[in-house]
């Protein structure tokens, strides 16, 4: 009952929950779904690296590294580092990088620009500007201000928007699999 | 019925075609409609494996990025196909992560879609087939496709298979029965035809039918050849079996015949009789019109004419019976042993020889078939012959030709006996009149014999009496010459005297006496004997002794004669020594045997039969006297109750007389 699916279990344990919890047993289930399931940034960590899978970049450089960036404070912790370790993307091995400005993000094929960053949001973009490097903030309004991919919350499950018009500014072809996922598609007018 | 025959073979035939060409259809079919129906699964597969991979990789974004919804969506396009029944999207762990149901309802979803190694796996189940595929996506396994689909496009192409097999095999049926019909006629015809004639052959037993032989093929050519050829066969042993059948009726008949025959005619002593039963008989047996039996006779004088005897029921319209002398036209020749058998004898006779007997008179009707066989005795010697007519032709056969030789055997042996039976009559008769004459010689023989001695008797006893009275009264008268004559005189007078009484003795004993003799004692007559005889005993001081006597069928007088006789004998040839005489009796094979024995001067065996003759003596009387008849007297008494009489003796040692009685039926018990 336990295992049965995820979404479902983890309905019913939010209404467990908010009926507050009584006994310990209970108690001792919540624990352990509560391990099982992703946190948000978990969640967020692997869609940030299989993004790079319904992308494509204009130009390609050999065997170079598929880096996955992130700009300002790391919200992930270890989960990025756990997430792309071993992954590859088109034959490149991913890795994940911190960086601490923007004229660090050349090299990047995604760049998670943390929440932190959102007063300098304008600088960072205009400083990417001519690179195509994939920009994927879960800053508000980040998609609308020239981000390309946003992370939302719907409920408690992530969800995203594009703009697709930044995106092919940027040079990069997004893959419809990935549009038809998106919550809002921003398009040029 | 024969409709019924005909169709049963028909039947078969056209049954086993269609049978045959069905079965060859249906099994064509069954291979067809089987090899149909896998490559329609594998396509349905195939289909479901497209459509699956279709959805895998329409919902491959969604299962990286979580979003079921999207998932649905995908999976909703399923709603296209109207055979899938189900389908799902399940994340690598196996939770359910997207589903489709046609009838909406999520029921059916199996928990697991049984993801093994392989990247497809399918199962067909009576219902549905359900198919489960591995979503990859770059290198890497990230959900897993299940897609069940029902059958009904299966069961509908099945069904339309069916439907089609079933006109394809109806039609070919029908094809099938009428080619069959048209053809089976080439092999049933010819069959049919051949059982019904066994049908014919079976029911009426007759053999002379043959099968139309007219047809061509190889093996029923064969079959009639072979069915007409046992048939030919079989109605050639039929009519020997029914010859030889025949053949045998006609012996086992005749000799049957013959056997009633023999009895008639064997019992039949008189010759005339005889010669009529013959005739009739075998005129009756042959079926003749006309019979004759010519009998040769041998007559005195020398002569042999011909006797006809004549039968049948038209032997006066063939010929006026005629009298044997003057029967020229019946001057038959027996001489030749031959048998003459003529179909028709106005075409003259078999083998060119002149017909015997032959010849009819004038007027009478002309005789066609012939038939005539010798009668012969069994030295040989023809004693006449059979003649048969037939105013038809070929009316004799062989067997009529048997028949009458064994009717002439047995003639002849009939005939034969009759002529001994006729010698042994008349020789009886001789013998007899012989006997009438003896006796009456004999009689009068006795007759004579007595009065003889009445007549003789007086006369001599006047001699001697009137002898010894001369010499009484006159003795001294006479001279001394006289005295000696006078003795002559009176002992010749008296030996005369003695002689004509035993000679009547004689003459008495074997008279016939016709009554049986009733059983006497022979105790008592040996005593009576003894008694007379007592003072010749005493002078000669004879002892006597004697065991214990039997009765015996004779008369008294007659055993005591015996007795008094040999008693007599043994004391007159008595020796030196005084007589010892022994009288004995013993049972002997139906018979008592008497014995005198005694101790006297005995007998020369070879004189031992002589003794017993009339006047026959071997001592002169002067050594012995006697008449020389009492032996003689004593075997005629003996002979006449059917005994014998013997001695048993020799020179000087005493002599036994032997006499035997016959038991008769009456047992004699001692004393």
């Amino acid at each position: 009952m336990i295992a049965m699916c995820s979404s479902g279990i983890l309905i019913r344990h939010h209404r467990a929950y908010v009926a507050a919890l009584m006994t310990w047993g209970l108690l001792v289930v919540q624990n352990l779904d509560a391990q099982l399931k992703p946190t948000e940034y978990q969640v967020k960590a692997a869609y940030l690296s299989n993004f790079g899978r319904f992308v494509e970049w204009r130009a390609r450089v050999g065997n170079e590294p598929f880096k996955v960036c992130v700009l300002g404070p790391d919200p992930f912790g270890p989960a990025l580092d756990a997430t792309v370790s071993g992954e590859s993307i088109d034959h490149a091995p991913v890795e994940a990088k911190r960086i601490a400005g923007a004229q660090e993000a050349g090299s990047c094929r995604i760049l998670f620009i943390s929440s932190a960053e959102d007063t300098q949001l304008r600088a960072i973009l205009t400083a990417l500007d001519k690179t195509s490097v994939l920009t994927v903030s879960d800053i508000p309004q980040f998609a609308k201000r020239g981000g390309m991919i946003q992370f939302i919350l719907i409920g408690n499950r992530v969800r995203f928007e594009v703009n697709l018009d930044a995106a092919q500014r940027a040079g990069l072809s997004l893959s419809s699999e990935l549009l038809k996922l998106a919550t809002t598609v921003r398009r040029a007018p | 019925m024969v409709e019924g025959r005909n169709y049963s073979i028909k039947r078969k035939l056209i049954w086993m075609n269609m049978l045959v060409s069905g079965a060859a259809l249906l099994v064509a079919s069954a291979a067809f409609v089987a090899y149909e129906l896998a490559a329609f699964r594998q396509t349905l597969v195939r289909s479901l494996s497209i459509q699956a991979q279709m959805v895998g990789s329409s919902s491959a974004s969604a299962l990286v990025f979580s979003d079921p919804e999207s998932a649905n969506k995908t999976l909703s396009a399923l709603r296209a196909a109207p055979n899938i029944l189900s389908g799902g999207i399940y994340t690598p762990a196996g939770e359910l992560f997207a589903a489709y149901s046609r009838n909406g309802s999520g029921e059916g979803l199996p928990l697991h879609p049984g993801s093994s190694g392989q990247i497809e796996a399918h199962r067909f189940t009576g219902q549905d087939v359900m198919l489960v595929r591995s979503i990859v996506f770059q290198g890497k396994r990230i959900g897993t496709v299940y897609i069940r689909s029902d059958l009904q496009e299966l069961k509908d192409r099945l069904k339309r298979y069916a439907g089609i097999v079933a006109i394809v095999l109806l039609m070919s049926l029908m094809a099938a029965f009428v080619l069959s019909s048209v053809y089976q006629r080439t092999i049933a015809r010819p069959i049919v035809q051949l059982a019904e004639i066994a049908r014919i052959v079976s029911r009426e037993k007759n053999y002379s039918v043959r099968a139309p032989g007219k047809y061509q093929h190889g093996e029923i050519a064969i079959l009639v050849e072979a069915f007409n050829e046992m048939l030919a066969q079989i109605q050639r042993r039929e009519e020997e079996r029914k010859t030889l059948l025949m053949s045998e009726q006609e012996a086992r008949r005749t000799a049957e015949l013959l056997n009633r025959v023999g009895p008639i005619v064997l019992g039949e002593l008189d010759l005339k009789k005889l010669a009529q039963k013959v005739i009739d008989l075998a005129t009756q047996l042959s079926g003749a019109q006309f019979g004759a039996f010519a009998r040769v006779v041998v007559n005195e004088d020398g002569t042999s004419p011909m006797l006809y005897t004549f039968s049948g029921a038209l032997c006066e319209a063939f010929i006026e019976i005629p009298q044997p002398a003057d029967s020229a036209a019946f001057n038959p020749k027996f001489s030749e042993k031959t048998i003459v058998r003529s179909d028709d004898i106005t075409q003259g006779a078999p083998e060119g020889k002149p017909p015997f007997p032959f010849g009819m008179p004038d007027g009478s009707l002309p005789v066609r078939s012939y038939l005539g066989v010798p009668v012969i005795s069994r030295f040989g010697e023809v004693m006449g012959g059979l003649i048969f007519g037939h105013c038809s032709p070929a009316m004799f056969t062989e067997r009529h030709e048997q028949l009458v030789l064994g009717i002439a055997a047995q003639a002849a042996i009939a005939i034969d006996n009759a002529n001994l039976f006729e010698q042994v009559r008349q020789g009886r008769l001789r013998a007899e009149e012989t006997s009438v004459v003896l006796r009456r010689v004999n009689s009068d023989l006795e007759q004579f014999a007595y009065s003889a001695y009445h007549d003789l008797r007086e006369p001599l006893r006047m001699v001697r009496i009137y002898t010894q009275k001369l010499e009484k009264d006159y003795g001294d008268k006479l001279g001394p010459g006289a005295d000696l004559c006078i003795r002559y005189t009176v002992q010749g007078a008296s030996r005369m005297e003695q002689l004509v009484s035993d000679l009547i003795n004689y003459t008495q004993a074997g008279s016939d006496n016709p009554e049986p003799a009733a059983p006497s004692s022979a105790e008592i007559a040996f005593t009576s004997a003894i008694s007379s005889l007592q003072e010749a005993l005493e002078k000669c001081g004879a002892s006597i002794s004697h065991e214990r006597l039997p009765q015996v069928r004779m008369h008294r007088a007659h055993l005591e004669q015996l007795f008094l006789n040999l008693t007599a004998n043994a004391i007159k040839y008595r020796g030196e020594k005084p007589p010892e005489i022994r009288i004995r009796a013993e049972r002997r094979q139906g018979e008592w045997v008497f014995s005198v024995q005694d101790n006297g001067i005995g007998i020369d065996p070879q004189y031992g039969e002589q003794i017993f003759g009339v006047f026959k003596r071997l001592h002169s009387a002067e050594e012995y006297s006697g008449t020389g008849i009492g032996l003689a007297i004593c075997r005629k008494i003996v002979q006449r109750y059917g005994g014998r009489i013997w001695v048993e003796s020799e020179l000087r040692k005493g002599a036994t007389f032997l006499f035997t009685v016959p038991d008769g039926e009456a047992e004699a018990g001692r004393g």
